[in-house]
């Protein structure tokens, strides 16, 4: 069976894997505005990379294959502008169009990938693993994301620039607005637990940089 | 009858190779080769620290910083590519300077698998055991399958050293292993590199020989693998 799971994925991999990104890309223009067709040329080689370790993990029926790629991936793309959740949703996208193909042991292949999607959590019982957790729609579950990754790495660089990135590209001081207080709502959720005030602390400096800009 | 060495000594010597390192690191990124080349000859050779602590301690570590500079993204692949030529530049001058065990006669190959291209580790690997005495074949990154079985059956050696970088390069590892037990029955094979230590199970599960990736345990764990073979 891993034999023809193994074919499946050789022959329609590659092709399923860049559907995805083109989904990703064509829903939401954050990917194009922060990353451009460099990060696009980037992504595309990653998706590749993504199928190779996932045939990879179905070879050696082991998911910790995938998990410690995505893992590892998580640290590199990380530094580079993006958040836990991204590669997350990625996977998690991946899975289901895996899936949607309904092949005879397609399901292996899915649970890997889920796994690995799932492995991106941080560890229970962690500031970051608590951020993460947080419940926020859309945008501000993003901005959650990237501080739990700020968190877990001790990097307060990592949130606050991609805060300001956004202000940056945010049309007018009505944008810049709105992202002030979805970061208020985010800072305020923290506040309430003691034991995320670095979290909170990061949220603040992340408030004062934008009222520098606005004023 | 060697003079005993005092705690004291060795802790200085260990400073000395990590003020060597990093400023061998700052070479590497700053594109400087011969800089890179003095300080591990002039400073390193030249100032009676041995080839072996210099492999080790100033090229592998410095090369191991250079991937996680790379990983944080604090430098490009073009650097990270840069810094390895350097590192290549040097092993070669240090091999020139290594004081050569006595030749054993013992034979190794040592390769990277098909398709696996990062060859710097199997090249520190082949260092090591050539200046410990073995008879070393090396041939470098992405050896198809084909023409590594032709070289072995060529050599006839005591030993084959594969090296596997990317965990998705571990079918090739897998095919590669099949083949040579399938061609020379008997050939202990020596597993090494990034995704073996990520999947060291799958090594264990081929037979696979493996160890800690520094030159003791390197030579050691060789000599007593072909002895046990030849007896």
């Amino acid at each position: 069976m891993n034999d023809d799971l193994l074919r499946l994925l050789e022959t329609h991999g590659h092709a399923i894997s860049q559907r995805v990104l083109d989904d990703m890309y064509r829903e939401d223009p954050f990917w194009t505005r922060r990353f451009g067709d460099r990060g696009r040329r980037h992504a595309d080689e990653d998706s590749d990379f993504h199928m190779q370790y996932l045939r990879r993990a179905v070879d050696a029926n082991d998911p910790d294959v995938m998990v410690r790629y995505a893992t590892w991936l998580r640290d590199v793309l990380v530094s580079r502008g993006m958040c836990s959740r991204h590669l997350a949703e990625n996977f998690e996208r991946l899975a289901r169009a895996i899936g949607a193909h309904a092949w005879d042991g397609g399901g292996k292949a899915v649970a890997i990938v889920d796994g690995a999607a799932g492995a991106l959590e941080y560890r229970a019982g962690t500031a970051a693993r608590a951020v993460q957790d947080l419940r926020f729609a859309d945008d501000g579950r993003h901005l959650a994301s990237y501080l739990a990754d700020a968190v877990a790495r001790g990097n307060s660089t990592l949130f606050v620039d991609h805060v300001l990135w956004l202000a940056r590209e945010l049309p007018g001081d009505g944008g810049i607005a709105g992202l002030d207080r979805a970061l208020a709502a985010l800072g305020e959720t923290l506040g309430r637990d003691a034991a995320l005030e670095d979290a909170a602390s990061l949220v603040r400096c992340a408030r004062d940089e934008i009222a520098a800009i606005r004023a | 009858m060697r003079p005993p060495v005092s705690a004291a000594s060795v802790a200085a010597d260990a400073s000395r190779i990590a003020q060597l390192r990093d400023r061998y690191l700052a070479a590497q990124l700053a594109g400087d080769r011969k800089e890179a080349l003095r300080l591990v000859v002039e400073e390193g050779v030249g100032a009676g620290i041995p080839v072996a602590a210099l492999q080790a301690g100033v090229v592998q570590e410095a090369q191991l910083a250079i991937g996680q500079l790379w990983q944080d993204n604090r430098i490009s692949v073009a650097d990270e590519h840069m810094a390895t030529a350097i590192s290549h530049v040097v092993l070669s001058r240090l091999f020139e300077h290594a004081p050569l065990g006595k030749r054993s006669g013992e034979r190794v190959v040592v390769a990277c698998v098909q398709g696996e291209m990062h060859d710097f580790p199997a090249r520190l690997v082949a260092d090591y055991l050539d200046i410990a005495g073995f008879h070393v074949r090396y041939l470098g990154a992405n050896v198809p399958l084909d023409d590594l079985a032709l070289m072995l059956w060529d050599v006839k050696p005591d030993l084959v050293a594969l090296s596997v970088t990317m965990t998705f390069n571990m079918g090739s590892f897998a095919n590669t292993v099949r083949r040579v037990r399938a061609e020379l029955p008997g050939l202990p094979i020596m597993a090494g590199g990034n995704a073996i230590h990520w999947e060291p199970e799958i090594a264990k599960a081929f037979g696979t020989i493996t160890c800690s990736p520094d030159a003791a345990c390197l030579v050691e764990t060789a000599r007593r693998v072909i002895r046990e073979t030849r007896r």
